[in-house]
């Protein structure tokens, strides 16, 4: 029991739900940046996994790194971080998806999950990387939409802050 | 949880939003809809390449009178592809060319394949086959996709890589 509970609070830690944080949203506005640089290149990469039918394959390639980088950015600023987190937790799941398809099928295609244009071939290691990330979203779920705590270093705290101290 | 809701729709139509502004007003955007099997089939032909249909290959197979290569990775390779193809993965060339050089040069004709009519894998390849000289290349668009569906015989394991 105490060391359940001992565990719990050790989850529970602000400094541990920042580091994830801070970690889940770099890896998203990290991942981003390539994609929204190269357009042409991601969206090759989206038709590779042939997994949307044509005429999807340049709207998700154009919205899916800015959905990203809002996302990352929002999380880090500790801005909207249940809705955030509900976001890239969400696409984490689709990336897995994506990928477990296609290593199944076994296809020779590019991940385009960093950088969109170069050999990134998808392994069994992607996916187990792709699978901490998902945990820590799911992590950062638990704890401020189901335990409801608050976010630590959020911009929207600062100014609360301020606004009742004036 | 509705709150969560409403952010999470929020964060989804002003991405959206910024995405196709940014896209509209950049000099490099795409279209925002593309018919995508049409522009890599198209893309491998306007390259002048000679392409093999599914009963050249299979004539091509049956006379050996062309090598077939495969650009894919070991890894796809070794799960299964054209028996008696060299693999040659486009993404290791400069390490697995020289081996395949002089088996290439002597080759009568060399047909190239990947994945199939969605890959570029093949074209890639081809070009980097014409920079080192050898030009007597020709591409399978329909690639080990069609190969297969048509049941036509495949190889598994690591017989002619270069590895």
């Amino acid at each position: 029991m105490t060391e359940k509970h001992h565990s719990s609070s050790w989850l529970s830690h602000p400094t541990t739900a920042l580091v994830a944080r801070v970690i889940l949203a770099c890896v998203f506005i990290v991942a981003s940046l390539d994609k929204i640089k190269h357009p042409d290149s991601f969206a090759e990469a989206v038709f590779n996994y042939q997994l949307l039918p044509d005429v999807a394959v340049n709207l998700v390639a154009i919205w899916l790194p800015w959905l990203e980088l809002v996302g990352g950015v929002l999380l880090l600023l500790g801005i909207w971080v249940r809705g955030s987190i509900v976001v890239l937790s969400g696409l984490m799941v689709v990336f897995l998806g994506a990928l477990g398809v296609n290593l199944a099928r076994g296809l020779d295609i590019h991940c385009g999950c960093f950088i969109s244009d170069s050999a990134d071939p998808i392994t069994v290691l992607t996916l187990f990387r792709d699978g901490f990330f998902l945990l820590l979203g799911l992590y950062l779920f638990w704890l401020y939409q189901i335990r409801r705590v608050e976010a630590k270093f959020s911009l929207v705290r600062i100014f609360k802050r301020d606004i009742v101290e004036n | 949880m509705k709150k969560s809701l409403s952010q999470v729709l929020a964060i989804v139509i002003v991405s959206g939003l910024i995405a196709i502004g940014v896209n509209a007003f950049r000099a490099d955007g795409i279209p925002l809809v593309e018919h995508w099997h049409d522009k890599v089939l198209n893309e491998q032909l306007a390259e002048g390449l000679p392409a093999v249909s599914l009963a050249q290959a299979k004539e091509a197979f049956a006379s050996e009178a062309a090598v077939f290569v495969d650009a894919r990775a070991p890894d796809f390779f070794e799960l299964g592809h054209i028996p008696g193809a060299v693999n040659l993965p486009v993404r290791n060339f400069d390490q697995v060319f020289p081996r395949v050089k002089q088996l290439l040069l002597t080759a009568p004709r060399l047909i190239i394949y990947c994945d199939g009519a969605n890959c570029e894998m093949s074209v890639e390849l081809i070009d980097k086959l014409l920079m080192a000289g050898i030009a007597h290349v020709e591409i399978f668009p329909g690639g080990i996709e069609q190969w297969q569906a048509e049941g036509q015989p495949m190889e598994a394991g690591l017989t002619g890589s270069t590895h």
